[in-house]
């Protein structure tokens, strides 16, 4: 028998399941025990221990009106609710609740796609819908439409940009929740909002429009508990016209400054549109590749507390034809349009960086695709299939079995800092976090060579995954770890994007400015909306009123 | 190749054709949840696949619609309970009826091979 939600008498729980299943009828609320298992973490750092969060029941309703009657039960007898989309969130928490014995809202049933634009190129969906699910949509019926889309790409695209999260293709759309526009919100009363120009009944620009007229509230319910989002609308593209990647590589390490200052040139500019990605290209540098094979290399290469010989990189680089970094760089449009792009990037940063060699690699493709370079996708020199919008699973298989990892973890804890767009930033971060892996015993990459991802359109972030599996002392490190990450980051400037559900307090209190004003305004939003406390309490560090001095770290 | 077959199964179910009345309840389950993992081709969709042939050296077939040893008791536990980084999947995602179906699904296309 799964536990009570706190507060709330077994009589009381008894009434509101009957109730739930007047609503949405018997079979979609889920109160024994191998049904209420499923919502645990399966990547949990609290893998069978005490502190691990439970769930009482779940609820898995088919319309925003059965939402409603939900929400209304919830708040009614004071149950707590914590909505989820799909639930694929891993390595931030999946499911999991804050608070132990919280009902889980599940919306995965409500997966309409309500409206496509291929016109002026926007979308309307509901919580279910995930990116194979509109991919197969948009494929269907043959839409002059596309998104970018994360790896794995089995998540929610609401759920996927309420956590802030993020794809893979374009600079203008790879921020998912900068896309956004316009909500469709229950509160924890059961009222039913729409934010922006969908305010409007009749409204025909509710996608075109961000704003409507007033306050823009969108942000409010992203890692927020303010609401249940049970539609979003995001702007898209057209489909997909063509595609071209190149790489640049640099002699000397501290080309890296003038690199990432082009960067931000010709992405803000609009002249390179796709992903860059940077790393060494030095052998033996890759934690996905092989080992350096000659000791004199290895030796040179440092790793830990050990700082690299980089006079003697940048030589052994210049004798054996490689480059000290390597950036790569995607171009999306027509193919008249990215050899400008590309010819005026060579330009550009030549200009900029003497020495600096450029190449390009793997098909210029033109969509739409053909047969055969459809079937070439994800095989190198092709492009993966994300970086065309093409739902995949690819890079989420790195961190299962393979020939190079053959003793897969039981999952991963992220460890996600966001850092400033600058060499500055990215050498200081290399430095910091390799001593601190160091002192604090957890493997990571050879940090003098490793990168963030450069996602976010102005801020890269670090992804690094932690070490979860089903021993107790490796995942009580993790969680100390993690902590001891997060303070040490802070004392830089740094924090994490996103969190799981266990440390989204210490990571909320990182935002200390003003002796925490930022939270305190989020709470005083949070006892107005939900009085009664009933959404996801403790999400985003933001706990109900009666909650506070027990949860709070 | 899940995208492929997706327009195949809606030609079909356009045109009415008694291919599409006759596929398997499983099938659409597996092409749904498990193909883009535990696929053919390695390169699209065989993260599964992968990690099978390095768990098992080839001793056993690393597709799962290819292996002859797996019974619905032993599938249902791999679903409901995951392993390494396959997580579980929920009623919502696969309802126990849907779970039956392809049970049966996986264990009947491997012992038509």
């Amino acid at each position: 028998m799964p536990m009570l939600p706190p507060g709330v008498s077994e009589s009381d729980w008894t009434e509101a399941l009957n109730e739930f299943a007047g609503v949405i009828g018997r079979d979609w609320v889920f109160a024994d025990d191998d049904a209420v298992e499923l919502y645990k973490d399966p990547y949990s750092v609290f893998r069978d221990e005490p502190e691990q969060r439970l769930v009482s029941a779940a609820v898995a309703p088919y319309t925003v009106e059965e939402v409603q009657g939900l929400m209304r039960i919830a708040n009614r007898y004071r149950i707590p609710m914590y909505p989820i989309s799909t639930g694929k969130n891993l390595g931030h928490g999946g499911a999991e609740p804050n608070l132990s014995g919280s009902v889980i809202l599940d919306l995965k049933r409500m997966n309409r796609i309500v409206n496509v634009d291929d016109r002026n190129h926007s979308i309307l969906v509901e919580p279910g819908v995930t990116f194979y699910d509109f991919y197969d949509y948009v494929t269907r019926h043959n839409l002059d439409i596309s998104v970018d889309i994360p790896d794995p790409a089995w998540g929610s695209f609401i759920g996927n940009a309420l956590e802030h999260g993020l794809g893979h293709t374009n600079f203008y759309g790879r921020d998912r929740f900068q896309t956004c526009n316009g909500m469709e919100v229950v509160l924890a009363d059961g009222t039913l909002v729409r934010t922006g120009a969908g305010a409007v009944p009749k409204s025909t620009t509710w996608q075109d429009h961000r704003y409507g007229y007033g306050p823009h509230l969108d942000g409010i319910f992203s890692q927020a508990n303010y609401g249940v989002v049970t539609k979003m609308g995001f702007w898209a593209r057209p489909a997909q016209t063509g595609y071209r990647a190149a790489r640049i590589r640099l002699p000397r390490r501290d080309d890296l400054h003038a690199m990432i200052d082009a960067d931000c040139y010709l992405s803000n500019a609009g002249i390179i549109n796709g992903m860059w990605d940077y790393a060494s290209d030095i052998p033996g540098t890759s934690m996905f590749g092989p080992p350096a094979t000659d000791p004199n290399l290895a030796g040179m290469l440092g790793g830990g507390y050990v700082k690299p010989d980089v006079a003697g990189l940048e030589k052994y680089a210049a004798d054996n034809g490689h480059g000290y970094w390597q950036i790569h760089v995607r171009m999306h449009g027509p193919e008249k349009i990215t050899a400008a792009q590309w010819e005026f990037a060579k330009d550009y940063i030549s200009q900029k960086i003497p020495g600096a060699t450029f190449e390009e690699y793997g098909p210029v493709l033109n969509f739409p695709l053909s047969d055969e370079d459809f079937g070439k996708l994800n095989t190198p020199p092709h492009p993966q299939r994300v970086y065309l919008g093409i739902p995949s699973l690819a890079r989420f298989s790195g961190f299962m079995r393979s020939e190079m990892n053959q003793n897969p973890t039981d999952g991963h804890l992220f460890y996600s800092p966001i850092i400033q767009k600058s060499a500055e930033d990215v050498f200081k971060s290399q430095e910091v976090f390799a001593q601190a892996f160091e002192d604090l015993q957890i493997q990571g990459p050879n940090f003098h060579f490793a990168f963030p991802l450069f996602h976010f359109p102005k801020a890269p972030h670090w992804v690094l995954p932690l070490r979860v599996t089903r021993d107790r002392e490796v995942n009580r490190n993790t969680r100390r770890a993690y902590i001891e990450l997060l303070r040490i980051a802070g004392e830089n400037g740094w924090a994490d994007y996103r969190a799981a559900p266990p440390f989204q307090d210490a990571l909320a209190n990182l935002a200390s400015f003003n002796d925490h004003s930022l939270l305190r305004m989020s709470e005083k939003i949070k006892d107005a909306l939900d009085p009664n406390g009933i959404i996801s309490a403790g999400r985003g560090g933001i706990w109900p009123q009666h909650m506070r001095e027990d949860e709070q770290v | 190749m899940r995208h492929w077959k997706m327009l195949a199964l809606s030609l079909f179910a356009i045109s009415g054709n008694a291919i599409a009345q006759e596929e398997h309840p499983g099938e659409i389950v597996f092409d749904t949840w498990c193909e883009i993992c535990h696929g053919e081709d390695v390169a699209w969709s065989g993260g599964g696949t992968r990690a099978l042939q390095v768990k098992y050296g080839g001793a056993i077939p690393a597709e799962l619609l290819k292996r002859t040893d797996l019974t619905a008791e032993f599938i249902t536990y791999y679903v409901r309970n995951g392993i390494t980084s396959m997580p579980t999947f929920r009623y919502t995602e696969i309802s126990k009826k849907q779970m039956e179906d392809l049970a049966d699904y996986i264990i009947s296309e491997a012992n038509n091979e």
